[in-house]
């Protein structure tokens, strides 16, 4: 057999405060944007399953995190960043997008008001170009400081995840969906948020990196839970038809030709609102849609077809749903071909493999 | 975890890129091995050729897809197909299951008997893949 998948030059590989966790455990480890990260351990369909049906534990220490502080440090998010966090409370998120003036994405963010500054979490994969960009607008009253080394980050996904967490900490009731606190979990200091990336109740939970080994076994020993790596983390989301930056959105990409409108706010100003507003009125020249195959699996870069076999857009995401067991994908297409039901094809190794335009998520929201 | 130990059956014959063969007479029954469908861990779909297509000794002759990756499948032998696993279709976790039996991917009648020699044999294979576990 050949693989024809490519692996990424050498350079300085990272590794999480768990890698050797992850080795004992058995995990197969791959570079994802130079880090070495478990891709799945027991295999990607069971760790899915699990975190479905009872839950799952991911190190995401990969994730780039960020301490914006000064003065003016919301008005610096705002002004970057098309979402409203001028409303949020102390330890509430928010989703959000970073524009170029002519509004393609530079990278998408979640924002956390702490007390004393604003907590990032962005994407490994789109580090260098969000930092340059951050660093040219930044003024002299922000600090931007990367944390992404010191903290470490978990995530416990599941429908269990409540039950687990409520038995080694306190007061975890009080953390809403998509807020925050700080609390001790198994004696051990962290900030845990109620959020995730399965479309499953779960928490993303933060600590030193020196209590990171302690933390994960800690929770381990708390309940039947599965390691999970990125190859699950990946077909969680995509059930979910959550975007993933570098992929479904790249330099090349709008927020409005996503779905993303609902994080674009046009009463406050930000950088690439007027870009925006223009494509908003003369229309996107292209959409972002939900796949489903009658039979095989659409990945990232195969053309999609249309009824006359011409090529009409072409799969960002896509992989096996384990919980449908059919080929699901994410995929640019023409706005006309962006309806519900709108029979497309995808062209495999020269083949066309049949299939629709669904909804997303491709699975209903269980939460 | 790569649970229990690989196995490699007696009397089939194989390739350095984990295929085999089990050769009776002119018909060869190809598959993929056991270390083979561990390193993919979940086969997710399985693409084969139809039957009278010809097969070229180490060419692709079809596709198997994990939850990572697309791999190619070379094929041990020439020859042109006389039957295909249809099952592969609707369960392609017996590549997993059963990688030397159930999991079987497409029968083959062979055009060039001499093309075996090429291949390896069990004991050959084992040394292969114990070197590699190393």
């Amino acid at each position: 057999m050949n693989n024809d998948s490519n692996t990424m030059g050498k350079t300085d590989i990272l590794r999480t405060p768990l890698y050797q966790t992850h080795i004992h455990l058995g995990a197969r480890i791959i570079e994802f944007h130079g880090w070495e990260m478990p891709v799945e351990y027991s295999g990607t369909m069971k760790e899915h399953k699990a975190v479905r049906e009872s839950a799952g534990l991911f190190d995401i220490s990969h994730m780039i995190k960020l301490k914006v502080k000064g003065e003016s440090s919301l008005e610096f998010l705002q002004s970057i960043s098309t979402n409203d966090i001028s409303k949020l409370n102390n330890n509430g998120m928010k989703y959000s997008i970073v524009c170029r003036d002519d509004g393609t994405i530079v990278d998408d963010i979640v924002m956390i008001r702490k007390e004393e500054h604003f907590f990032l979490i962005s994407n490994t994969s789109r580090k260098e170009i969000l930092m340059n960009w951050l660093d040219k607008h930044t003024e002299e009253s922000v600090e931007i400081q990367d944390v992404t080394s010191d903290i470490a980050a978990l995530a416990l996904q599941g429908p269990d995840s409540d039950k687990i967490i409520s038995g080694i900490s306190d007061n975890i009731d009080n953390i809403r969906f998509w807020s925050g606190g700080k609390r001790k979990i198994a004696g051990i200091d962290t900030y845990i948020t109620r959020s995730g990336y399965t479309g499953e109740d779960g928490f993303e939970i933060y600590c030193r990196s020196q209590d990171t080994e302690q933390l994960w076994r800690s929770i381990m020993d708390a309940g039947d839970i599965e390691p999970a790596g990125l190859g699950a983390r990946d077909t969680l989301r995509l059930e979910m038809g959550y975007i993933l930056s570098g992929m479904d959105i790249t330099d090349e990409n709008n927020p409005l030709e996503a779905g993303l409108e609902w994080a674009v706010k046009w009463r406050k100003d930000f950088i690439g609102k007027d870009a925006l507003l223009k494509i908003k009125k003369e229309g996107v020249k292209r959409k972002l849609v939900g796949i489903k195959l009658d039979r095989g699996i659409p990945r990232h870069g195969y053309d999609i077809v249309g009824s006359n076999n011409e090529k009409i857009g072409s799969v960002t995401s896509g992989n096996i749903s384990p919980t449908l067991g059919i080929g699901i994908g994410l995929g640019y297409v023409k706005p006309e071909y962006a309806f519900i039901d709108t029979k497309i094809g995808v062209l495999i190794r020269n083949k066309i493999y049949y299939g629709m335009v669904v909804n997303t998520p491709f699975l209903e929201a269980r939460k | 975890m790569s649970a229990g130990k690989t196995i490699v059956k007696d009397g089939l014959f194989y390739t350095d890129e984990h295929e085999w063969a089990r050769i009776e007479g002119d018909i060869a029954v190809l598959g993929i091995t056991d270390h083979a469908q561990k390193e993919l861990r979940n086969v997710v779909f399985v693409e084969l050729p139809e039957v009278g297509d010809k097969l070229i000794f180490r060419k692709d002759f079809g596709y198997v897809e994990s939850t990572k990756a697309v791999n190619s499948i070379l094929s041990p032998v020439s020859g042109e197909v006389i039957e295909v696993n249809n099952k592969l279709e609707d369960n392609p976790e017996l590549v997993n299951t059963d990688p030397y039996g159930e999991g079987w991917m497409v029968k083959v009648r062979m055009s060039n008997k001499d093309e075996q020699k090429q291949l390896m044999d069990s004991n050959a294979y084992s040394e292969l893949i114990e070197n590699l576990n190393k």
